[in-house]
């Protein structure tokens, strides 16, 4: 393309946005609407996996051994846990006193609460507090801990000594009802971005070729006299592929600035009103959301004026 | 040299437009190409303008541009070498066809700039043109400004920027003056006499093609009925008088 072309396909494109411009200001709209549905989905969905992540109760378990192992049976009970490769990452035991020390300290605000336990008395049991590398692994450990075995040296009553097997772990606790919802939504969020940006993409699409085809219309005496004096086809397309792109890019642009508003305003109100929630800052997300809004327009934009304005030269020759 | 052999050209709705039309113009002739409505004529410039393709029958084009010659089967054209085949080509319509946003310069380097000419070709050529047509004054005017011979000068000029070597004119008197119409038609012959040109102008203005006494073909029902120089062919001057 020499310079005259491509000074020429920018005037023309930025003539017809101006010329069609409720049109193209609909188009822009609508992909604008598109790019932020997505934004806002994106957006959410990292937030989400964010304080998911940041949850631990979703990747922790308990399992409380048995009160009668001594301190070297525990040490077997935890060596046999962080055998279990792939499926657990740290192994920590928490005695009974340790239990309800940490109570304590977690209730410290309410000391009424333990003030009717008897001096000495422990309601809490021992337990290893097992994090394991993934949701999808809890039943595999649950059945494992149930496998754990020692080996224990029982003396009777007439002093006779025999070996029994000891099956220490006998209750196990996890998340795996909260930790599946949890999932599910963040599939459910993940569907839902995928259906809204496929309709809002088939319609700015649609809404993209007809704009173009507008254009096309207004410029027909200027199409035919081009074709007459020896244009390529190429040459013809390239203004209305400019306008569709410059339509994308505008699209793109103010989708990335409004999303970043509405983003901060949200994030500000959210963290002020619910402490409980932490959120991602937009910088962290900010240039790929950029380049995808990019795509997005550039593709929607180019694609809606190519299959335009191919259409109607198929037409012509 | 263009030449016509055997041409048919039956539309989807069933009309003959041209029923076994056979015709040779050499290279540097003047040819008036005459018929009443629905004739014929606008068929015969489609095809030639290779807005449609025969129905049976051949139609080839030897085209000179500068030194070079090029031979041209409308017929195999692909879409893709349709647009070389009509750089070749000169064309100047009825309504003129002027892009009203440009000016006069404008509207003759737009052809110089679509086939890739370099900015100082564009403007020595148009410059050339500009004298040729004798609208050097009115390079920075736009159409609007013009009157109607003007314009036709100024669509004239368009078709010669290519320096092809075939001038077709549609009705190019249709839009004006009587007056004008002659300048016009002085200015063809001019081009053709001079720079040896083939010009084919489709027209139905009588008076004009029997005032230039050049080769006449006359077109009726689709069928060449009669190809002379000198006046137009009347099928029965006696009514006519």
């Amino acid at each position: 393309m020499n310079n005259f072309s491509l000074s020429y396909s920018v005037t023309q494109s930025l003539k017809g946005l101006w010329r069609n411009r409720v049109m193209s200001l609909a188009s822009i709209l609508v992909l604008i609407s598109c790019m932020l549905v997505l934004g806002t989905f994106y957006a959410l969905n990292l937030n989400i996996n964010y304080n998911l992540d940041s949850l631990t109760l979703l990747n922790e378990m308990a399992a409380f051994v048995d009160e009668d192992c001594t301190a070297e049976e525990i040490e077997q009970v935890r060596e046999q846990i962080l055998a279990m490769d792939g499926l657990v990452n740290d192994v920590e035991y928490i005695s009974k006193e340790a239990a309800l020390e940490a109570e304590k300290e977690k209730f410290k605000d309410y000391p009424a609460l333990f003030a009717t336990l008897q001096e000495g008395a422990n309601p809490y049991r021992a337990s290893f507090m097992i994090t394991y590398t993934d949701i999808s692994v809890i039943e595999d450990i649950e059945y494992k801990l149930g496998q754990i075995s020692i080996e224990r040296t029982v003396i009777a009553e007439d002093g006779t000594t025999s070996v029994v097997t000891v099956y220490p772990i006998n209750k196990v606790t996890s998340h795996t009802d909260v930790a599946g919802t949890l999932e599910n939504l963040r599939d459910g969020v993940r569907n839902v971005l995928i259906g809204f940006m496929a309709i809002l993409f088939v319609v700015s699409m649609f809404i993209i070729v007809n704009t173009i085809r507008i254009a096309v219309f207004t410029r027909q005496k200027e199409i035919s006299v081009m074709r007459y004096v020896g244009a390529t086809n190429g040459y013809i397309v390239v203004p209305f592929v400019f306008e569709g792109m410059f339509m994308g890019l505008i699209a793109s642009v103010v989708a990335f600035f409004v999303e970043w508003i509405i983003y901060d305003r949200a994030t500000s109100i959210i963290t002020s009103q619910y402490r409980i929630f932490s959120t991602v800052g937009f910088g962290s997300f900010a240039l790929i959301l950029a380049l995808s809004f990019a795509v997005i327009g550039l593709i929607a934009g180019i694609g809606g004026s190519l299959i335009s304005i191919a259409r109607y030269l198929k037409e012509k020759d | 040299m263009i030449e016509f052999k055997n041409v048919v050209k039956k539309y989807q709705n069933g009309t003959v437009a041209l029923d076994d039309v056979n015709l040779r113009i050499e290279d540097g002739e003047f040819v008036f190409i005459v018929g009443e409505s629905g004739a014929g004529k606008s068929t015969l410039t489609k095809l030639l303008l290779r807005e449609e393709t025969v129905t049976s029958g051949q139609i080839t084009v030897t085209a000179k541009t500068g030194e070079k010659t090029e031979f041209f089967s409308l017929g195999n054209l692909t879409p893709s070498k349709i647009p070389y085949y009509r750089r070749k080509l000169g064309v100047v319509f009825q309504d003129f066809r002027l892009f009203p946003d440009k000016t006069v310069y404008e509207n003759i380097a737009f052809v110089l700039r679509v086939i890739g000419k370099s900015q100082r070709t564009v403007k020595r050529n148009v410059q050339t043109l500009l004298k040729r047509v004798n609208l050097v004054e009115k390079a920075n005017c736009y159409p609007n400004e013009l009157s109607g011979g003007e314009q036709q000068r100024v669509a004239l000029a368009r078709a010669l920027a290519n320096d092809s070597s075939i001038i077709i004119a549609d009705e190019p008197t249709g839009n004006i003056d009587p007056v004008m119409s002659y300048d016009i038609m002085n200015l063809l012959i001019y081009i053709q006499q001079k720079f040896g040109k083939t010009v084919i102008v489709v027209t139905h203005e009588k008076e004009l093609v029997d005032y230039f006494k050049q080769r006449v073909v006359t077109i009726k029902h689709g069928r060449i009925v009669d190809d002379r120089v000198g006046t137009m062919f009347e099928e029965h001057p006696q009514e006519a008088e």
